[in-house]
């Protein structure tokens, strides 16, 4: 579904991804894994087009994506819930929800969607006339996914979709990605949360200074646990 | 200062200053979705003045006409100074830009000058305007009733087009966030020529009124136009639209009040004073008034 080839991008002169390649199939659950640094970020930022990038290619279900437009790649079916969730400001909950859907003209097609996504995220429903801003980091967490969800993609990008949340509030997170694996979606995330991308995916990626070091199914990376954390994840 | 005065001073208070807001709504939309000044937002006006004043005073036209054409020509410029001085340089960085529209600023003047006449020019404005309205023993001017009621009509569609029409809310989506926006699916180039458009229209519209409040147009008289709406943002705070009319209402009291409260001899240091109470109102709140303290500077 989703192809990257000799993948090498980066900012000014200086390369962050070198010779990338990966790939994500149909209804996986996909993650990748690094620390800080490794260019986990860039490389989500070059497949929804924000980057582009230097050499290599990015297909997703046979279409060269890589240096295309944000605003096309999301009509195409890829959608992102960017780290530290970025709510638009000053919108309400519910315009937030709409401008998820911003790519579908039909008005009453925005409504099916809206109604779909507040009988599966009753909270949000609660808060849709609350500016955006003002809710709570897990409730934050749940817009920014059903935001994302607004423009029913193919295939959902997650960048660290874990972090700076209580452990419920994972564990909702969790089960929502694995639900909406079930119908269909396919997934692929960016986490510096080993165990719990570990307990999600079926596979992982792990990622040090710009390159793939390490991949394999999620099971077999769970049994090098230890030495992965020490080797390439900067946890002593 | 007496009871009548004082009201009278009131009503021409909130008249300018709700035109000066008008102007930095402009320049406040163009900062929300590329975070740069546009400095040659004031040479709108007289884009918008020399217009009026080539079709009115030289080409016959009816003075409605003229405005409106004045207007739209406004709106044109600001949309062509998009595709021109700042497109090419997406990625360039704020001070890039800036300069870019320092540019077009310099060009805009140098071009009136060249094409029309270096000299500021006399304009002649419908008797309408000079009606003063007697109202017991106040005295208002149709002029300062007519700025103000164009000038809230003008913010009030302003307010319905953001907050209740799809293209409004992108707006507002790419102010707040501008890459979360493309990624949901806002198109860059359309939204940063709607936010130019918008600037250039109620530039036109404030720009009309000033040449009509003034008489008279000036290659540079752009000059105090940006300025004006520049210190508007600031004293609100820079990158809140609530902030740029508050701006310009206070930029309007200041204004009007120490014009009537200054001794005569110094009244012609207004502009001084003005500022000094600006920089007053920024040492009490430098982000702004209406900026809480942690919303500056993303």
């Amino acid at each position: 579904m989703l192809e990257i080839k000799t993948l090498s991008a980066g900012y000014g002169s200086a390369d962050v991804l070198h010779d990338m390649q990966l790939h994500v199939d149909a209804g996986e659950i996909v993650a990748l894994l690094g620390a800080n640094g490794a260019g986990k970020s860039t490389l989500l930022r070059t497949i929804v087009g924000l980057l582009r990038p230097r050499q290599g290619s990015v297909w997703f279900e046979g279409r060269q994506i890589a240096g295309e437009r944000p605003e096309d790649i999301v009509k195409w079916g890829i959608s992102c819930v960017p780290e530290r969730r970025r709510i638009f400001a000053g919108l309400t909950v519910q315009e937030n929800l709409r401008m998820g859907a911003y790519a579908e003209r039909r008005k009453e097609v925005v409504e099916e969607r809206l109604a779909a996504i507040y009988k599966r995220f009753p909270v949000l429903l609660e808060r849709r006339r609350q500016m955006g801003e003002t809710l709570s980091g897990g409730e934050q967490q749940q817009l920014a996914i059903a935001r994302a969800l607004m423009s029913e993609p193919r295939l959902l990008l997650l960048d660290e979709p874990s972090m700076g949340l209580a452990p419920h509030m994972v564990q909702l997170v969790v089960d929502l990605l694995r639900d909406l694996r079930e119908r269909g979606l396919t997934v692929f995330l960016v986490e510096q949360n080993v165990h719990e991308a570990l307990r999600l995916a079926d596979r992982a990626y792990v990622m040090a200074s710009g390159r793939v070091e390490l991949e394999g199914s999620a099971s077999d990376l769970k049994e090098r646990g230890l030495e992965l954390e020490e080797s390439y994840l900067g946890v002593a | 200062m007496t009871l009548e005065v004082f009201v009278q001073q009131l009503i021409n208070a909130i008249s300018l200053g709700s035109l000066y807001a008008l102007l930095a709504l402009g320049l406040a939309m163009v900062y929300g979705v590329l975070k740069v000044l546009n400095f040659a937002h004031g040479d709108l006006v007289a884009v918008t003045g020399y217009i009026m004043w080539l079709l009115w005073m030289k080409g016959g036209v009816s003075f409605p006409v003229a405005v409106v054409a004045g207007i739209l020509g406004a709106t044109l410029v600001s949309i062509l100074t998009e595709l021109i001085a700042f497109r090419p340089l997406r990625k360039a960085s704020y001070a890039v830009l800036l300069i870019s529209s320092f540019a077009v600023s310099v060009i805009i003047q140098n071009l009136v000058r060249l094409l029309i006449d270096p000299r500021p020019q006399g304009m002649k404005i419908p008797a309408v305007f000079d009606r003063v309205m007697i109202i017991g023993s106040f005295h208002i001017g149709f002029l300062a009733l007519f700025t103000l009621a164009t000038c809230l009509s003008a913010m009030g569609l302003l307010l319905y087009f953001l907050m209740r029409t799809r293209w409004g809310m992108a707006l507002r989506a790419a102010a707040a966030d501008f890459e979360v926006a493309r990624l949901v699916g806002v198109p860059a180039n359309s939204v940063i020529s709607l936010a130019f458009a918008v600037a250039g229209l109620l530039a036109g519209i404030g720009g009309a009124l000033w040449v009509i409040r003034s008489g008279g147009i000036a290659p540079t008289m752009g000059l105090y136009a940006i300025i004006t709406a520049f210190v508007s943002n600031i004293i609100g705070g820079l990158g809140s639209l609530v902030g740029a009319v508050v701006g310009g209402l206070v930029y309007g009291f200041l204004d009007i009040y120490l014009r009537a409260l200054l001794p005569a001899e110094i009244r012609a240091f207004v502009q001084a004073f003005i500022l000094i109470a600006v920089v007053i109102i920024l040492a009490i709140r430098p982000q702004g008034l209406m900026l809480k303290r942690r919303e500056v500077s993303k």
